[in-house]
């Protein structure tokens, strides 16, 4: 994407118009666009106020749901996590990477994109998801497999306890109006863990693995596709 | 307390604004969040309804935003905007992403052919008619070029992408980018929203 294209995007991102691979790399881009960010900010004080003009009686029984579930509910740490400069604490996994494989996709766990205007809602998915990847990544019973891509750059699936992490780099670029996109293979049907994006470093944290499942990467149409459509260009076994 | 509880903008005339309650929400004040609840339920409630249509989903979604209002609120940030601002947002973006995590599984389907009945702009228009707030954004709304409006429209409150909005309309890509943009600028300026 060229730069002015780029800008054009704060009106459909300030409407949550983007898809989630796009939203990811704007997201990206407004951590060095300092223009854009103050667009962003003033449109989505904009777009927040169509939300206001939508307002609808909400159910009156929602009241004590809400009330009753927050009266349960800890309230996060004041201390947002900076997951871009230095991960979270010191914890032990952090000074033991399991291996090299395992350390790269910790790197990838902390980079994710922490810029949002959802701010510690995002914030926070971001620091649980590198929590759980953290976790699988450092399991001792963990399997761990590296694969080329038939496209180029390689990948690796570390899998333990039921949760899969994947990750791949040096992954070439597709051209616009395509992305990679994640499969769980069980029993011949595919289940999709996801749209990934057009290369570089891809990644995904996958749940709900079963012993006998395979991973697999696919190319696919913007957006993804309900079923493998594409070519398979990495495939595996976690078993 | 419901008449006002959509009141979000800074000139909202009750004796506590929706920041101040935020902030005390964010030193666990509960009676603060059940004031901030009876502030913002309706607004949160009625874009999520707006995008999702339905009200079971919406009402569980609202839960969840609230929730979560309270759960994050000690990572609020007033500078980069005002809580108001960071709850709908908040709001909107869960209904959209259970919209297209939804499109990404078994309901795309049903959701394609749910496109004939999206709301019309004289629906936003009448739900909008009665308060003041609705009554400012619907004058603004109508400010926009025929094409702004139905792109902002079609994407805010009806929660399609800007490619489906240009599939919809049946115009190229790079209009609806644009169009988004600018009648998301032409709705600020008219809104006064500060710089």
């Amino acid at each position: 994407m060229s730069q002015p294209d780029v800008h054009t995007l704060t009106g459909a991102y300030a409407a949550d118009a983007l898809e989630p691979d796009e939203r990811e790399r704007f997201e990206e881009h407004l951590r060095d666009c300092a223009a854009c960010r103050r667009e962003v900010a003033e449109l989505t004080e904009t777009t927040a106020r169509l939300g206001a003009a939508a307002a609808a009686p909400a159910p009156a029984e929602l009241r004590a749901r809400v009330l009753e579930e927050v009266s349960r509910t800890r309230q996060l740490s004041p201390l947002a996590p900076t997951p871009r400069t230095r991960p979270r604490g010191a914890r032990p996994w952090y000074q033991q990477p399991a291996s090299l494989a395992a350390g790269f996709l910790l790197v990838l766990s902390v980079g994710l994109a922490t810029f949002a205007v959802g701010q510690a809602d995002r914030a926070d998915q971001a620091e649980q998801r590198a929590e759980r990847i953290a976790a699988v990544v450092a399991d001792p019973d963990r399997v761990e497999r590296t694969v080329p891509l038939t496209t180029g750059g390689t990948g690796t699936v570390v899998t333990a306890d039921g949760v899969a992490v994947f990750g791949a780099r040096d992954v070439p670029m597709l051209p616009e109006g395509r992305t990679y996109q994640l499969w769980v293979l069980r029993d011949g049907s595919a289940r999709s863990a996801g749209t990934l994006g057009r290369g570089g470093e891809l990644d995904a944290l996958v749940e709900d693995m079963a012993p006998r499942d395979s991973i697999a990467l696919t190319v696919e149409p913007a957006g993804g596709s309900t079923a493998p459509t594409g070519e398979i260009v990495l495939r595996v076994d976690t078993a | 307390v419901a008449r006002r509880a959509d009141r979000l903008s800074a000139v909202d005339a009750g004796p506590v604004g929706v920041d101040e309650l935020v902030q005390r929400v964010a030193r666990g004040d509960s009676s603060a969040f059940e004031a901030l609840y009876d502030r913002v339920a309706n607004s949160v409630y009625g874009v999520i309804r707006r995008v999702l249509r339905d009200p079971a989903q919406s009402e569980e979604v609202t839960q969840e935003v609230l929730v979560e209002v309270w759960r994050t609120a000690t990572r609020f940030d007033p500078d980069r905007g005002s809580a108001g601002t960071w709850i709908h947002t908040m709001a909107h973006r869960r209904a959209i992403d259970r919209v297209r995590a939804a499109q990404a599984s078994h309901d795309r389907d049903e959701r394609v052919g749910r496109r004939d009945q999206e709301p019309a702009f004289d629906e936003v228009v009448e739900r909008v008619e009665t308060r003041l707030e609705q009554e400012q954004v619907r004058r603004c709304l109508d400010h926009l070029t025929e094409l702004q409006r139905e792109s902002v429209t079609l994407a805010y409150y009806g929660g399609y992408t800007y490619r489906e909005v240009a599939e919809l309309l049946e115009v190229p890509l790079g209009t609806v980018k644009t169009r988004l943009r600018d009648g998301l600028i032409r709705l600020r300026d008219c809104l006064g929203v500060p710089s």
